[in-house]
């Protein structure tokens, strides 16, 4: 009872997190603009169909008291989605994907045995996105990345 | 944290089999949670950290989608007018959505109108009634686009429609309710609402696109929108859950058809007798009683049915009842009295109408039945 105790006490700490994380899918509508052109806007998340682009923002923000390094986001394309190509950023971050979970690399370096033919992978390949911020995360610093996938 | 990652190439690998997850043409089903999990690790002071992890779930939506095909490419639905119940549009349904969903189906008169099949234009020459009845075509008990006794009566809406299925619904009004002649053609349109879906055990109304939790649906006091719940959308053409289909009737008599051939119709006449000259060398004169012969033979490969010969008495002349109508049935070369059912006079129209039923065809000229009618008149 009493190890317990400490246990608990010591819980906080030990995991204590000094980064926050959240992600908020988007509907990605196209909307023609008054010139014509047509925009991509994020939209809540109500209704969303086969066919339809999702977006995803993911924004962390540095809550603790020091600087954060090595700071690595990683996010396998979810369930029944596919990956849209290049609809990743992030600003300030580097971007690498991998079609197995493990192995990270650019997309025109990933490729895929299919069939007993190797390919260059292709966006329903993309298993994971992975961005490494460049930069340390200053205390209250805060920023996102995203990506967009396709519901199947 | 080495960024510049080495990469040995090829990177493979996912190895890909065509046994992959089988996704609906329609695409995710309704219902289907779809989570993102974001993961974060970092560093302090050089030492890592405990993961962070962010994570989000929406459900997908009911995405209603159908389309109407004809389910003949090449004709339009005939008739001889032989059954009771005459199909005047034959409808494929095809549920594109992801979800199960019920249809209602409903026909009208497209008066007036034409329709390309198959690169001939039919153009509407009747109306039919409008005693619609809808069978559902049960391709496994009975015949595939085939109306028959397997098929089920819709007393309302179709039961629900699972995704990428299509099912036959067969427009039918009741023969009398049909009134034309050989050729006649009759264009409908049947038009195709979504009813129900029913996902996870909770059946959506599809009265309306749902993007308004006050827009009156049943299903959205309940169920207010949001990124968890299941909304309905519309993906139709032009997105209001309704369909149309326009197809047609043409009716064809076996007669007439190209394959069942009446064509070698000929008729003759000979003088019997006259008053003065009696049955030696008869001269067509007042009193003469002449006698007509017409013949008949089915030229074509097909039996012709229903077949009916009718023939005006000529002007300045009398059918003379005491002889009647002869009638050579079925190759007999004699002529001989029938019934009055088969071959009768009617004097108000001064016509006679011999009916002889089936006359068959057939490939070989010793096949195609010849058919011989005689009657009498008096030259006034």
């Amino acid at each position: 009872m009493r190890l317990l105790t400490a246990l608990l006490f010591l819980l906080p700490i030990s995991t204590f997190a000094a980064v926050s994380l959240e992600s908020t899918p988007y509907k990605v509508v196209a909307t023609p603009q008054e010139d014509g052109s047509i925009a991509e806007e994020w939209k809540e998340a109500d209704k969303i169909a086969p066919s339809d682009k999702v977006g995803y923002r993911i924004t962390y923000v540095n809550t603790g008291e020091e600087p954060v390094s090595g700071v690595t986001i990683n996010n396998p394309v979810p369930e029944s989605t596919v990956y849209i190509v290049n609809s990743a950023n992030g600003t300030g971050a580097t971007i690498s994907y991998s079609v197995d979970g493990s192995q990270f690399a650019g997309m025109s370096e990933l490729k895929v045995l299919e069939d007993g033919e190797v390919r260059p992978a292709g966006a329903k390949d993309i298993k994971n996105i992975r961005w490494v911020l460049d930069e340390p995360l200053a205390p209250s610093a805060t920023g996102n990345v995203e990506f967009q996938v396709r519901v199947k | 944290m080495n960024k510049h990652l080495k990469i040995v190439s090829p990177v493979v690998l996912a190895t890909l089999s065509s046994l992959a997850v089988q996704v609906h043409a329609a695409g995710t089903a309704a219902g289907t949670p779809v989570t993102n999990t974001a993961t974060l690790n970092y560093q302090i002071n050089g030492v890592d950290q405990t993961a962070v992890e962010a994570e989000d779930t929406f459900n997908v939506d009911i995405k209603v989608d159908f389309a109407l095909t004809r389910l003949l490419t090449t004709d339009p639905n005939e008739t001889s007018l032989e059954a009771d119940n005459v199909t005047i549009a034959s409808v494929q349904i095809t549920n594109d959505g992801n979800a199960p969903t019920s249809f209602t189906v409903d026909a009208t008169n497209e008066t007036d109108s034409t329709l390309d099949i198959g690169g001939t234009t039919y153009t509407d020459t009747i109306d039919t009634g409008t005693t619609y009845s809808y069978y559902l075509d049960d391709p496994v008990n009975g015949t595939p686009g085939v109306l028959d006794a397997a098929d089920t009566l819709l007393s309302g809406p179709t039961a629900e429609i699972p995704a990428d299925e299509t099912v036959t619904v067969f427009v039918t009004v009741p023969k009398a309710e049909i009134d034309g002649v050989d050729q006649d053609v009759a264009i409908s349109s049947v038009t195709v609402n979504g009813v129900e879906s029913t996902v996870d055990g909770t059946t959506y109304q599809l009265d309306t696109d749902d993007n308004d939790p006050t827009n009156g649906s049943v299903d959205d006091a309940a169920n207010p929108n949001g990124a968890d719940t299941i909304e309905i959308v519309f993906a139709d053409t032009d997105q209001d859950n309704s369909e149309t289909l326009v197809d047609a009737l043409q009716l064809v008599f076996p007669n007439l058809e190209g394959d069942g051939t009446i064509s070698n119709l000929t008729k003759s006449s000979e003088v019997i007798s006259d008053p003065l000259n009696g049955t030696t060398n008869p001269k067509a004169i007042p009193g003469a009683v002449v006698e007509y012969t017409i013949t008949l033979t089915n030229t074509g490969t097909a039996n012709a049915t229903n077949v009916i010969v009718t023939d005006a008495i000529p002007t300045d002349t009398a059918y003379l009842e005491s002889e009647g109508i002869k009638v050579a049935l079925d190759g007999a070369t004699t002529p001989v009295a029938v019934d009055p059912s088969i071959a009768s006079y009617d004097a108000g129209t001064n016509t006679i109408t011999v009916n002889l039923g089936t006359v068959d065809g057939g490939e070989d000229a010793a096949d195609q039945e010849t058919n011989i009618i005689t009657f009498q008149v008096t030259i006034n």
